[in-house]
This record gives C-alpha cells, structure tokens and sequence, in this order.
C-alpha cells in the first residue's frame, strides 16, 4: 500500500515538474516583459534637451511629439528628478549639496507602438532632432534588434521545452496508466469474459490518468509558487529598475486552473492512448 | 431443442497452429452437456469460441437461433452477459468481496442497487454461502470460491453457463458437489457446457461430445 503511494506521488511529482517548468519559464517571460515594456530603447527613445530650455518650450515639443500617429505615450523627466535618481543609484546623495548647477538636462521618454519599422522611428528622430531647443535624440535601433531577435529566441526556445516536457509527461503518465493496466489483468479479464463494455472497463484508468494530470498540475502550481517566492527578490530588483511594479507571488487562479486543465488534458491523453494500446492488447490476445 | 450448434468450425491460431477441425456439434437446451477430452485437445478453445472471445476460421456458431460470428464487438458483449461463466480457478477478482462478485454482473446490467441485494444474498443461500457476503475470496476455501464463481455466472439468470474444468482444483467430493450444484441448474431450463477432463464426474451429464487430438501432435482436434 505505502509502495503504491509513494510510487503515485512519485507519478505526479514527475507529471508536476514536467508541467512547472515549461510554465515556469512562460511566467518569468511574461514578468519581464513588463521590464521589457518600460525599456524606452526598446519601443521608443529618449529626447534629451538644451539645458536653458524652458517649461513652455518643452510643453509644446512634447505635445508635438505626442501628436504623431504611432507614438503611445511620452514622459518627462524634469532634470532635478534624473539628478535626484542618478544621486541616488550612484549612492552618492551626499553631494547634492556640492553641486552649484545640474548640469543634466530635462529629458523625455518616448514610446511608440509595437510592430513599427525601425526606418519610421528613425524618421522620427530625426524630425525631432530638428526642433528648437531639443539637443539630443538617443535611440539604438541595433539594441532593438537585438533585443527583438533575443526575445524570439526565448519565445521559440520556450515551445521548444514545453513540447518536450509535456511529452515526457505523457510519457510518464501513459507509462503509469499501462502498469496500473498490467496489475489489473486478471479483472480486467473477467470483466471481459462476463460481458463488461469497453467503457466500464477502462473508465477507472482514464479517471487515473486525469487524476494523475491533475493531481500533477496542482503540484506543478505549488512548485511554481515556491520557485518563484524564491526569485521573487532579484526579479523584483531587476524589474524596480526599468520603474515596474509587479507583485510576482500572486499566481492568480487562472493561471493555477490552466496549468490543472494542462495536467488533464495530459493525463487524460495518455490514459485513453494507454487504455486503447494495451485493453486491445487485452482482448484480442486472449488465453483463458 | 437445440441452442446451441457447431457447424463445421476449425480455427487457427496466429501461429498457424489448429487446435480444432471441423467440428459440427449440437447441444439441447435444459441439459448438462459435458466436453471430454486430454489435455491439449482444444476443449478450452472450444469454449472460447462459444463466448465470443475467438473468431472461428471456419464454419458457424449458433446460439438460440443466432449466429455469433456475425456480432459486432458491442453485440459480442451484450451476449456474454446473458452467458454465465466459471473457470478452473482465477475466476474472482481477490480485492472485491463475495457480494461485489456475484453482483458484478447485475452491476454492468444496471440492475437497481436493492434489487442486485435481494438478488445477490438469493443466490449466495442457493449456493450455500449465505453470511459469507463481505468475505473476500481468498479467505474461502477453493470449493466455496468455485461456489461463489457459479453464483455470479447465475446471477443474471442465463439460459447458457459456460464451464472450464470447474473442478480442476477440488476434491473428489467437492467436484461432485460442484457439478451436482450445475446439474440442477439444468432441471430449471439452463444449458450447462461443461469441459472436463474427469471421466468420474461424466455421470452427471445428459451429453457427452469427445475431443480426441489428431495421431500428429501439432494436428486438430475432431470431434468423437
């Protein structure tokens, strides 16, 4: 008895990894996108400008700026704040009071809509390059590029392991479904012979099987949480940095109830696959 | 009249070997009909080719006017729950008792839950194993476990019970008390088949039929 529920346990531990990682991954990958949202390099720009520039001045280029078709939001950064944020990252709030002018200048960040041609946003720039009392447009599209390419890498590299753990764990759970199977031959044979139909006999292996996925994808959610209240800290910190606020430990139940619904739809596949491969097995090979 | 025939059936394994050859064979209904023969002849074949569970190479299968052969998968199982069957031995499943056994039949059927009661305690005092329902079978001896196996193969009422070597692992005395058990099941309309290879217990049958294995080992069986 404790054999069988150790070895289950063991079934669902497997089935539950094979689900959190891949679902692991998808988490911290749609977490950081977020980060990746606030990188102005990534979307957009910063609009750097002369130092003697006024109040009106920036108002009115901003505005400029924000009328433009694919432009989706832009921010201004008053030069006392960028000066307040650098003190403070570099650790260096002491010298404030050294520092007779700020010699940083008003900034504004600029993002544009997803899927715009890096010639447009390039075209952009250099409009704004040209209006009175901006100094310097910064914008990277080599870093664009590469971030894009890295962020498909990831995103295909992602499918890559989900495709493979969920065929371990249709592995894993078919392989379970069949040995649950072969220990049950000798009922499995009288039911048979004292006319069970097809669906009684094996409806008790596709409720193990969904169980095995399920019971799997509540371990999964379980290990996902621990794994992420464990990283919770530096992601937090990575994140803060690109100015997002996410709270990372709540997995919302959404979330917990796609990964059950992953598990049984895993774990259901393989028991009808299991059910179908061996009962026919059963049946047809028969020897009173 | 007869309920059951064997019209010219051989079958062949996948490996190609024949255990029977043209057998033609008529059973009357109501009597205890045994199937004789050593070991090897092809009477557990026969058997199987009765409930379905083998597909005859060649000939027909009738019973009560119904050619089997030509049953589909779900046809096949519907007929084997109006067939009663008992084995040599392994015929309970260990892990269920007495009660879950004989009503398993009734279970599949859909029978009412206080019906298949009223039914299963009937048919465990016919057999005499009343007070015995939560037992599980490894705890009865092996003649009350082929007891409680006949009282699940009657459950349903069947016209048919289908017997392999029911006595195989009992005594002289329980043998006959087993067999005496299925011979009276044939003074109430059923047809009882019953393989045997205990020419001793033959005294109970209305009907012989005898497998004799052909001078080649590796050849068919015929009927005598």
């Amino acid at each position: 008895m404790l054999v069988h529920v150790v070895m289950t346990f063991f079934v669902m531990l497997l089935i539950g990894v094979s689900i959190a990682l891949p679902s692991g991954l998808w988490v911290i990958r749609d977490y950081l996108s977020y980060a990746d949202l606030a990188w102005p390099t990534e979307r957009g720009f910063n609009v750097f400008f002369e130092r003697d520039a006024v109040d009106t001045q920036i108002d009115s280029t901003a505005q400029t700026i924000r009328n433009h078709n694919f432009v989706t939001e832009v921010f201004l950064i008053p030069k006392s704040v960028a000066l307040e944020e650098f003190l403070t990252a570099a650790d260096l709030p002491h010298i404030a009071d050294g520092i007779a002018e700020n010699p940083l200048p008003d900034t504004l960040t600029v993002f544009v809509k997803e899927n715009i041609q890096i010639a447009e946003v390039e075209r952009l720039t250099e409009f704004i390059q040209k209006l009175a009392t901006v100094d310097q447009v910064s914008y990277d599209p080599q870093i664009t590029v590469r971030f894009s390419a890295i962020h498909t890498i990831f995103n295909r590299l992602l499918w890559v392991v989900a495709g493979t753990f969920c065929l371990f764990a249709l592995f894993v759970s078919a392989s379970a479904v069949r040995i649950a199977i072969e220990s049950r031959f000798h009922e499995i044979r009288i039911l048979h012979v004292i006319g069970s139909p097809r669906r009684i006999t094996r409806g008790p292996f596709l409720w193990c099987g969904f169980m095995y996925g399920v019971l799997g994808g509540i371990l999964a959610a379980v290990l996902l949480t621990l794994v992420l209240i464990f990283v919770e800290e530096p992601l937090r910190t990575l994140t803060a940095s690109y100015g997002v606020e996410r709270d990372l430990q709540s997995l919302d139940w959404t979330f917990v109830g796609i990964v059950c619904a992953i598990g049984a739809t895993l774990g259901l596949s393989s028991a009808l696959y299991s059910t179908w491969r061996h009962l026919h097995r059963v049946t047809r090979n028969w020897v009173i | 009249m007869k309920i059951i025939e064997f019209n010219g059936v051989d079958h062949v394994f996948p490996d190609g070997t024949t255990p029977l050859q043209n057998i033609s064979l008529s059973i009357e209904e109501g009597t205890l009909h045994f199937v004789v023969g050593p070991s090897g002849s092809g009477k557990t074949t026969l058997l199987n080719l009765l409930l379905g569970l083998y597909q005859p190479a060649e000939g027909e299968i009738w019973v009560n006017q119904c050619n089997i052969c030509l049953l589909s998968e779900r046809q096949l199982t519907l007929y084997r729950q109006h067939v009663g069957t008992v084995f040599q031995q392994n015929n309970l499943i260990p892990h269920r008792t007495v009660f879950e056994n004989v009503a398993m039949p009734l279970w599949l059927r859909g029978t009412e839950r206080s019906e298949v009661q009223r039914y299963v305690v009937q048919m465990l005092s016919g057999v005499g194993l009343q007070g015995f329902e939560d037992v599980l079978p490894l705890h009865l001896s092996s003649g009350d476990q082929q007891r409680v196996a006949i009282a699940r193969a009657l459950i349903t009422g069947p016209r048919i019970v289908v017997a392999d070597e029911p006595t195989g692992n009992l005594d002289r005395q329980l043998s006959g008390s087993v067999t005496q058990l299925l011979k009276h099941q044939t003074t109430l309309g059923v047809t009882v088949i019953m393989v045997s290879h205990d020419e001793e217990l033959t005294r109970y049958a209305d009907a012989i039929s005898r497998l004799e294995p052909a001078p080649n080992m590796f050849g068919a069986s015929t009927l005598k």
